[in-house]
């Protein structure tokens, strides 16, 4: 995020798309319900009616896949009406005129038939986004698991940019990031192709400061995302595979694909604190502590590093998973000898300049601190961009509209979209061990619209099997007018109900390699007449 | 106070101590045992407030004999009273003392200084239920206004369910508002307004006006104010203040003779 | 006890907003006549309430009906605010 979580209490407007917060980041939608009552604006732009369309201003479903066309369309509007901040333009961005040109392309009554938003509700959109500033623009992954990920992401960052909204308070561009630490795992390295606090791997500088730092001679060439890596255990360039903390055996996409590509692996190493899939296939399982376990900090969606305290010892003979880590390695011909991960975080910080080195476990203190935090003194940042962009100008991009990898044809007429239901967590693998949330929902479903429902004669928990061009599987329909004629929701949580079974393992985003989850083409049929 | 909590555990009158204490800066319910007394001295006093007479509850699930020492405030001693009336603790192994802090008895709204009173902004007061109002100003709207400024805010809930979590009373070994065939399961938000009004009606004879559910609300619902009402109406029809005497609940009392007349089928 | 709990009930949806739904009569097997006297009066009275105002509702009409003047009617089509729900 951009920004901090408490500020959007104090936004003007909110548009939130691609994001169902209630269920997914509950304590956000507080600040937003917060932000309501206060008299923020409040729009929702979703392919479902999720509960925060109740209490929005203006609530539309766009087409699945069709968010770069939307807000190419409200842009368009507020450019034609002058609502676009012109001197923060001037001084704070550049190539504004890419933006112009292609955003002048799309009018109201294109992106109306591209998106199915009423032109009425674009203009509303517009007005509201533009007019009632500081504006705060949250999204989550509906709108980046797409082949054009990264596109929507920069028009997201288009829409916030051309109304003033980057670098002020309670504006904002703002992520929501999916796990409470993943932000943490991607701010010390945990990606293929940077060291920590994202400095490059083929940056011969950074690359000879972690080399000197570690004692080693380190690659300068990026590894595999886990998107390349699938192809390259079906081709054997890859043989061994050490997972930690991940289930991909029900989170990446196309199921028969990636089983086919794990039983191509000669060693398959789990490192898990419960035995997902995942890890019962695995030849080794390594006892993992969990987070009530181990001492350690968090880095939280609003950049916010905040230390974790050990509440009780581990259960066996399980170990935190920097013990597992470095045993592994010293075993290896690489000795580390760490006594704490207080140690590791002061290490991590001398080699990250720029955004860890003014933390010390002591100054994380109650609240922890929120980087860019350059040195000792730094109280911390809440909104990132003040006054001036990290990169100097903030620089417009011209996207145009381009289709999902898969639209609905007479072989597969429904369009699917898969996401989280609020009681259950990714595979499930914490949440369905729970008595209380397994009581909330014991098994899969498949959400369909009544109209669709009636036209299938299809009854409300009906077993119904989705059949799509990479496989099929089964689950019981709910009948809700939550989701859209046309539109098919499966929630991502249950084993046996794979929702990755149907989802396209060929369609990712080039750039982020994030699988296109949120779009399929399936059909459906009752599984008895 | 602390030496005469160090007293009774060496003496034996009670076996742990339950109260407060600052956990990397975090003040944390805490049980002081007789193994390390020096412990004691690290207690704290003040207006922090968590449930402890739920925690009290669990241990004597575990261990029915077990006497507990704790510091109360003036409604965590109604607290302990609902929970002796109802069979959860025995008296005789609970031994309060008295602490300072918060001493609110059924009155204004939010009385404990630390606790940020609910917000209620303008489109609240519009649409919604104003958290700050009285039983009798949210009697001012007519039936059907009432209804929706109600569905309002009970549409906000996320189901986490930390108006039951952290309540000092709610002791259920199975709990309604987790029964499939009473409220529905699955989606938010929860079946409104079933799911508020079975709770709202199981804290009948039960609530203690703590205001721990507000406080713990994600979603700012006036739970306290929904709860109000309830304790209003059993005093009104039982002559009944929870938590404040040793009687029976008048919800656990069969048979009574009749003196209220049925209520006639009043025109619309 | 009966008539208290019901009362209890009673008040309790009035407060909400759901006064006069609800309706407790003793009628032994051997009343008819008190029987349908009872059910018509009630039935008659529930008539007139109309029909729950759950049935339909969400707060986008809510917010449409009153807030129309706030300028905050911009709506869509709008879920139902009960999802029905497959029973395991």
């Amino acid at each position: 995020m951009t920004n901090s979580i408490t500020e959007i209490e104090d936004a003007g407007c909110i548009f939130v798309i691609g994001s169902n917060t209630t269920a997914c980041h509950p304590l956000i939608a507080r600040r937003i319900y917060r932000a309501k009552e206060k008299g923020a604006k409040l729009i929702v732009a979703d392919p479902r009616n999720i509960q925060l369309s109740r209490f929005a201003d203006v609530a539309v479903n766009h087409r699945l896949g069709s968010d770069v066309a939307l807000l190419n369309g409200m842009m368009h509007i507020i450019i034609r009406n002058a609502w676009h901040a012109r001197d923060y333009i001037a001084d704070r961005t550049e190539r504004f005129e890419d933006l112009q040109s292609v955003v002048a392309a799309y009018p109201p009554d294109k992106v109306s038939a591209i998106t199915g938003v009423s032109a009425e509700n674009l203009e509303r959109m517009a007005k509201l986004y533009a007019t009632n500033p500081p504006a705060a623009l949250i999204y989550a992954m509906g709108i980046t698991q797409h082949t054009t990920g990264v596109d929507n992401v920069k028009s997201c960052c288009n829409l916030a940019m051309l109304c003033g909204n980057v670098g002020i308070a309670s504006g904002g561009v703002n992520p929501l990031r999916g796990q409470n630490n993943v932000q943490g795992a991607c701010d010390m390295g945990g990606l293929p192709n940077v060291f920590t606090g994202y400095q490059p791997v083929s940056d011969p500088d950074v690359n000879k400061k972690f080399s000197r730092a570690w004692r080693k001679n380190l690659s300068d060439k990026p590894g595999m995302t886990i998107t390349d890596m699938v192809p390259a255990m079906l081709d054997g360039r890859l043989k061994a595979l050490y997972v930690i903390g991940e289930n991909p055996k029900l989170s990446d996409p196309d199921w028969n694909h990636f089983n086919h590509a794990l039983k191509n692996l000669e060693f398959l190493v789990v490192q898990e604190i419960f035995l997902s899939e995942t890890a019962q296939v695995a030849d080794v399982v390594l006892p993992a502590a969990s987070a009530a376990e181990k001492d350690g900090t968090f880095t939280n969606s609003e950049r916010r590093c905040m230390r974790i305290h050990k509440a009780v010892e581990p259960v066996g003979k399980a170990l935190a998973d920097w013990q597992i880590i470095s045993k592994l390695s010293t075993v290896m011909g690489y000795p580390m000898e760490y006594n704490s991960p207080e140690e590791i975080f002061d290490e991590m910080a001398a080699l990250t300049p720029k955004s860890y080195a003014g933390m010390t476990y002591e100054r994380l203190g109650l609240n922890g601190l929120q980087w860019p935090c350059p040195d000792r003194e730094h109280p911390g940042t809440p909104y990132l961009h003040k006054n001036q962009f990290i990169q100097g100008k903030g620089k417009f991009h011209g996207i145009e509209y381009k289709d999902p990898a898969e639209l609905p044809t007479d072989e597969y007429p429904y369009f699917l979209t898969t996401g989280r239901m609020f009681a259950h967590y990714h595979t499930g693998t914490m949440t369905r061990i729970s008595p209380h949330l397994d009581i909330e929902q014991r098994t899969g479903y498949v959400s369909i619209h009544p109209e669709d429902a009636d036209k299938l004669a299809v009854k409300n928990g009906d077993p119904l099997i989705l059949s799509s061009r990479r496989g099929e599987m089964e689950a019981p329909a709910r009948v809700t007018p939550s989701v859209t004629p046309g539109t098919l929701f499966l929630p991502i949580h249950f084993g046996e109900n794979p929702t990755n079974v149907l989802t396209n393992a060929e369609a990712f985003d080039p750039l982020a390699k994030i699988p296109e989850f949120k779009v399929s083409a399936v059909n459906i049929k009752k599984l008895r007449a | 106070m602390k030496n005469k909590i160090k007293e009774w555990l060496k003496s034996g009158q009670i076996d742990i101590f339950l109260g407060y204490k600052t956990l990397q800066g975090h003040p944390l319910p805490h049980a002081f045992g007789k193994d390390n007394l020096e412990d004691i001295d690290t207690l704290i006093t003040g207006s922090n407030y968590y449930p402890l007479e739920k925690i009290a509850t669990k241990l004597v699930a575990e261990k029915p004999d077990i006497k507990i020492g704790m510091i109360t405030q003036d409604h965590s001693q109604r607290a302990l009273n609902v929970l002796y009336i109802w069979n959860q603790l025995d008296p005789e192994n609970i031994k309060p003392l008295k602490g300072d802090g918060c001493s609110s008895n059924l009155k204004e709204h939010a009385d404990d200084s630390h606790r940020e009173a609910g917000k209620s902004g303008q489109f609240k007061k519009q649409f919604g239920m104003n958290t700050h109002a009285s039983i009798e100003e949210a009697e001012i709207f007519a039936q059907q206004e009432r209804f929706q400024r109600w569905m309002y805010e009970f549409q906000k809930c996320i189901k986490c369910y930390g108006c039951r979590n952290i309540c000092p009373v709610c002791f259920c070994k199975q709990c309604s508002l987790e029964h499939s065939n009473l409220i529905g399961t699955g989606s938010l938000p929860p079946e409104a307004p079933i799911y508020h009004l079975v709770r709202a009606v199981h804290m009948a004879g039960r609530c203690i006006d703590c205001g721990l559910c507000e406080e713990a609300c994600p979603a700012d619902i006036p739970l306290r104010l929904l709860y109000r009402k309830v304790n209003a109406i059993v005093t009104e029809l039982f002559d009944y203040e929870t938590g404040s005497r040793l009687d029976q609940s008048p919800f656990s009392i069969i048979g009574e003779s009749i003196t209220l007349k049925l209520k006639p089928i009043a025109a619309a | 006890m009966t008539i208290k709990r019901i009362n209890f009930l009673q008040e309790l949806l009035e407060f909400m907003g759901l006064g006069g739904r609800l309706h407790l009569e003793w009628i032994s097997s051997a009343e008819a006549q008190k029987f349908v006297q009872v059910v018509k009066e009630f039935t008659e009275k529930i008539r007139h309430l109309g029909p729950n105002p759950l049935r339909g509702f969400t707060l986008n009409n809510l917010t449409l009906d009153v807030g129309a003047a706030a300028g905050t009617a911009a709506k869509t089509a709008c879920p139902e605010p009960k999802e029905t729900v497959a029973q395991n």
